[in-house]
């Protein structure tokens, strides 16, 4: 099990009972705390399997250290800091056939935090996009 | 440049490259803001206290056509998978019989949800000025379409192929006998359609498919996936490939309200009665049909509720958004209390209404006993010597002469409806919030469980006057009203709802029902 | 065992969950009845899939005509309005949830069939232009009656685009609700396809504008669709009845405007002029028409004009909507005659004569289409005769 503050279980998840009911009743836990954290879901697929254990956990690793995914049975967990990128130009190559990011789409099952498509790329991230950070459009040929 | 001039250049052009060409989804999208125009009449027929700002945009890009290719994709995946290899293993006589009588409801509710939902999107793409954010809506309308039938598939599969037909069958038609079909309509299905659009939009999106969407349709499959359920992670996880599309068309519904005047008004108000609206039927019945309604368990649901509603949505959404002005919902701490124990309350008055659902419920056995009070400490002390009791009176045999019910009415704990949620209360035998008001209004009393639906009430009560089950069947005695609603089994006797999941337990009919000549009444006419 | 897992852990594949599952699964279906909805009436002889999946699915109380719930609305607009109400349209019905897509489609089956079209698209593109097709369409028709007119007339199937989103959300019947989804999602798609094609030939010919700018000058400040544009405000935003808005985009305004423009104009001459990539993308535009046709005509003469109970007011009604919507329809064609004159005439394809022929094309077929149907007496040859008046 990952002791990633991201991971799936981190902090107050850890506890049980009445520790867990203790911490979770606390006062300073009766309000929302600003988070800087994404979240990811990837419905598993031959696909996204492919994503998530050779691009986000292999070639990619390094890029992110905050990144923690975690088998949720019918589904990947992800949570980092910052954002998620997947570049399907990269997956294409890998999988050896034509993947756009729609096809990625297919099988994101959720996000909490800001996502877009611009040209092939899939960005999840904690910025305000439109409000902080303008969303582009795909450039003119 | 002259046409002659272009005709030449395009020859030109195609006698150095003729490679071919086409034109991506993209590309066409980028001029989609620029679709619309201005006229007089140009205006929502939908009113809203917030002023939509014209240029938002579209997280996506997706025009129609990509759209639907994406869709299809996704489509020949999950009905490939049902159709295919989950009819040849037959996988829906794998899934635990407690897990079975779940998706009866969850299906069937969720698919009420995305059925209004429909129409909820249909006000917004009226409402958006923005052609990219109206685009956004209508992909959404779409999908809302989608859900609806995929939802409906599952009960369709579930009756085709599984253990028990009954409830999967017909629960468009039995669904309102009971008493969480009210609480159900005000949570998913008006409260998404009646109101100030951009109110409706944070009922939709901010907060019932950004936040409560994730336990609902993510989260569940986890549960589905222990009992021996692979249909319901199959489709459920497809439908929420479109629901991060929804939650990124809410939060453009607030990126387009955020330099308006009125939102640093009404917007924290708004979005508290829409997360209390939510959570308030939400956070009961899921943790009820989470833990209640399987054998093997995930998690306690209160962690699966800190996790998803508290840590992810509370910080990352609305503690993201709070430099705008967003405030920590005020409804929050009576909210979490809720999460801990409301569905525990729930349960017990559920399972005493038994016979009015079109699904069979189970007593907590031993081990799952020990499980809540090892998560939940408490628990038996409250609900679990409650349940002895009932078990040793007999309540799951037909020839008992017990029903639950009979336990409240005996001991003095009336059971009202919380008029404006709709959902069910016990405040004299109850840990969650709540506690009983009472108002009278046009010649008539109502009741109320918690001072954030009160407050709702007292600024707009004509929003929520409708009747509730006791009052619709004050009077009726208990086996009329499910032999009118459709309560039965394809005999014509044995109640499609059961109080236990036993494969060897006798079957309640009507006739058992009418023996004990359990008869409605209205708790409010004896205050 | 114990009765919490985690970690992925499966009953279906795990040997120990299994066996505990298995072990509670009873020795044979509890319920014989297995077929989802057998309660309710089909269409045909027995129900079929898009009947199971969509039927039943909206929550109206019975007061609705068609719905199974009871009461009131849990929720209602500030002031007390109702969710839905039968107050919402001038029409009536016995029952709301009657009407069925002829073809019985669901989504999956919708987007199916617009996924194949939009791979097709890809594909014929690709070919077209390696072909080198492009070289031989006319330069008058390319830059000016593709770039500005066409383009103008994205606007036009916008416009009908957005009058159905109020119709979403106020409609009292599921399966209306979806059909008139799918509908709509057409038009966008139209719209989209218009500027797809304007798109393509820009990456073909240097310097063709790919800017929605100039059409959209045309279709706000030009004559040519002044009337089309009048009457495509009014569906849209100055018609409330969501009723009204159907009857009056796709049984009046689209089987004539729509119609001469796409089919008789756009896809009729433009071979004549070269063009043989925009017959392609009307093509399926009229297919979506033909679809759209069969949906219509389904709610308003299979549904409503012919209701036991409401039939003769309901057909009464759809002919005083006639009256109303008509006239102005043919104002807009009469006002985009104008454009006749901005292309080079070619005799027996756009002279006066070919005109009047295809008005006459089109008028026949709305009069066997549409207005027979509910005993609608119209004098198609004065029609023609009056569009025919704006030739310039």
């Amino acid at each position: 099990m990952s002791k990633s503050s991201n991971a799936y279980n981190a902090g107050i998840m850890q506890k049980t009972g009445k520790a867990f009911a203790d911490e979770y009743f606390a006062e300073d836990n009766q309000v929302v705390h600003e988070s800087h954290e994404v979240v990811l879901v990837l419905k598993k697929s031959d696909e996204l399997n492919t994503v998530v254990e050779e691009i986000l956990q292999g070639s990619h690793k390094a890029d992110n250290p905050t990144l923690v995914v975690e088998d949720r049975a019918g589904f990947w967990w992800l949570k980092a800091t910052g954002k998620i990128e997947i570049d399907c130009v990269e997956v294409s190559e890998l999988l050896g056939k034509h993947y756009s990011v729609y096809d990625l789409l297919v099988d994101v099952s959720s996000t909490i935090g800001r996502a877009y498509t611009l040209g092939e790329t899939f960005t999840i991230t904690s910025e305000l996009m439109g409000l902080d950070v303008k969303l582009k459009d795909l450039a003119a040929a | 440049m002259a046409i002659s001039t272009a005709t030449k250049a395009a020859t030109d052009a195609l006698a150095a490259n003729p490679a071919p060409v086409s034109v991506g989804a993209q590309e066409v999208h980028r001029w989609m803001q620029s679709f619309t125009w201005d006229f007089d009449k140009n205006r929502t027929k939908y009113s809203t206290k917030y002023k939509m700002a014209n240029d938002t945009k579209e997280q996506f890009k997706l025009i129609a056509k990509e759209y639907a290719r994406m869709e299809s994709v996704k489509d020949e995946r999950q009905f490939g998978s049902l159709q295919d290899v989950l009819t040849r293993v037959d996988a829906a006589n794998r899934v635990h019989p407690k897990w079975n009588e779940s998706m009866k409801v969850i299906s069937n509710f969720l698919e009420v949800g995305e059925y209004n939902a429909i129409a909820a999107t249909g006000m917004l793409w009226d409402s958006a000025t923005a052609p990219e954010q109206k685009n956004g809506y209508l992909g959404q309308v779409l999908d809302e379409i989608r859900h609806t039938n995929q939802c409906a598939y599952i009960n369709y599969y579930f009756a085709k192929q599984g253990q028990d037909a009954a409830g999967h069958n017909d629960a468009r038609r039995t669904r309102a006998i009971g008493p969480l079909w009210k609480g159900m309509k005000r949570v998913f299905s008006d409260g998404f359609i009646s109101g100030d659009a951009v109110e409706c939009s944070i009922n939709l999106q901010l907060v019932g498919e950004a936040c409560f969407t994730n336990p609902l349709i993510v989260a569940v499959t986890e549960w589905a996936s222990a009992n021996g359920d692979e249909m319901t992670p199959t489709v459920f996880l497809s439908i929420e490939t479109d629901e991060l599309r929804h939650m990124a068309n809410g939060y453009q519904t607030v990126v387009s309200i955020a330099n308006d005047e009125a939102a640093s008004k009404y917007l924290n108000t708004d979005l508290n009665n829409a997360f209390w609206t939510q959570q308030k039927y939400f956070t009961p019945v899921l943790g009820m049909m989470f833990e209640y309604g399987s054998h093997f368990k995930v998690e306690p649901w209160v962690k699966t509720w800190n996790r998803w509603v508290y840590e992810d949505w509370g910080g990352i959404w609305i503690g993201r958004l709070g430099k705008y002005g967003v405030e920590s919902p005020r409804s929050l701490r009576d909210a979490k209390k809720d999460a801990y124990w409301a569905h525990h309350d729930l349960f017990l008055i559920a399972y005493a209404l038994w016979p009015t659902g079109f699904f069979r419920l189970s007593l907590p056995t031993q081990e799952e006993a020990e499980w809540y009070e090892a998560n939940y400490p408490g628990w038996y002390d409250m609900y679990g010597k409650v349940y002895d009791e009932w078990r040793a009176r007999g309540c799951e045999d037909p020839s008992s002469g017990f029903l639950p019910i009979q336990w409240f009415i005996e001991n003095n704990h009336p059971i009202y409806i919380d008029r404006v949620s709709q959902v069910p209360f016990c405040p004299s035998y109850c840990k969650g919030e709540s506690t009983l008001r009472v108002l009278e209004f046009n010649g008539k009393k109502h009741s109320f469980s918690d001072q954030w639906g009160e407050r709702m009430w007292l600024s707009e009560p004509e929003r929520y006057e409708c009747q509730n089950i006791f009052e619709q069947y004050e009077g009726r005695e208990l086996s009329d009203v499910i032999a009118e609603g459709f309560g039965v089994r394809s005999d014509g006797k044995t109640l499609i709802s059961q109080p236990h999941t036993n494969k060897d337990g006798k079957l309640w009919t009507l006739d058992d029902i009418k023996r004990i000549n359990c008869v409605f009444s209205d708790p409010l006419k004896a205050l | 065992m114990t009765i919490e897992v985690n970690g992925g852990r499966r009953g279906l594949t795990d040997p120990e969950i299994a066996a505990v599952i298995m072990a509670a699964v009873p020795d044979k279906p509890l319920e014989t009845q297995r077929k989802m909805n057998y309660f309710m009436k089909p269409r045909g002889k027995r129900i079929n899939e898009y009947e199971v999946l969509c039927c039943y699915s909206q929550p109206t109380p019975d007061w609705i005509p068609g719905g199974l719930d009871w009461g009131d609305w849990t929720q209602k607009f500030h002031g007390g309005r109702p969710s839905w109400s039968n107050e919402s349209t001038e029409m009536r019905s016995s029952d709301w949830l009657a009407h069925r897509d002829p073809a019985f489609r669901w989504h999956a089956l919708y987007v199916k069939d617009k996924a194949e079209e939009w791979r097709y698209t890809d594909r014929f593109l690709k070919a077209y232009s390696a072909d080198g097709h492009v070289r031989s369409i006319d330069p008058v028709w390319r830059d000016e009656v593709l770039g500005d007119y066409l383009g103008a007339f994205g606007f036009y199937e916008y416009g009908l685009f957005n009058s159905h989103s109020s119709v979403v959300r106020d409609c009292l019947g599921d399966t209306l609700r979806m059909s008139s989804a799918m509908i709509g999602l057409d038009k966008v798609d139209n719209a989209q396809m218009i500027q797809a094609e304007r798109t393509f030939l820009s990456k073909l010919v240097p310097g063709f504008p790919e800017s929605t700018d100039i059409p959209k000058q045309e279709w706000t400040k030009g004559t040519i669709f002044k009337g089309a544009r009048e009457l495509v405000q009014d569906i849209w935003q100055a018609t409330y009845d969501w009723n009204e808005i159907l009857f009056s985009g796709h049984m009046i305004c689209d089987p004539i405007f729509g119609q001469f423009v796409r089919r008789e104009f756009f896809m009729r001459l433009s071979s004549y002029y070269g063009d043989n990539l925009t017959p392609f993308f009307i093509n399926q535009m009229q297919l979506y028409f033909s679809q759209t046709k069969g949906i219509t005509t389904d709610m308003f003469h299979t549904c409503l004009g012919a209701d036991v109970e409401f039939g003769d007011y309901n057909n009464r009604l759809m002919r005083a909507w006639a009256n109303k919507w008509l006239p102005r329809t043919v104002n807009a064609l009469k006002d985009f005659m104008a454009i006749y004159a901005t292309i080079p005439e070619i005799k027996g394809v756009s002279d006066k004569a070919a005109i009047e022929a295809a008005l006459v094309r089109v008028f026949a077929d709305w009069k066997r289409d549409f207005a027979d149907p509910i005993n609608y007496k119209v004098d198609t040859a004065a029609l023609v005769k009056t569009v025919l008046s704006g030739l310039k």
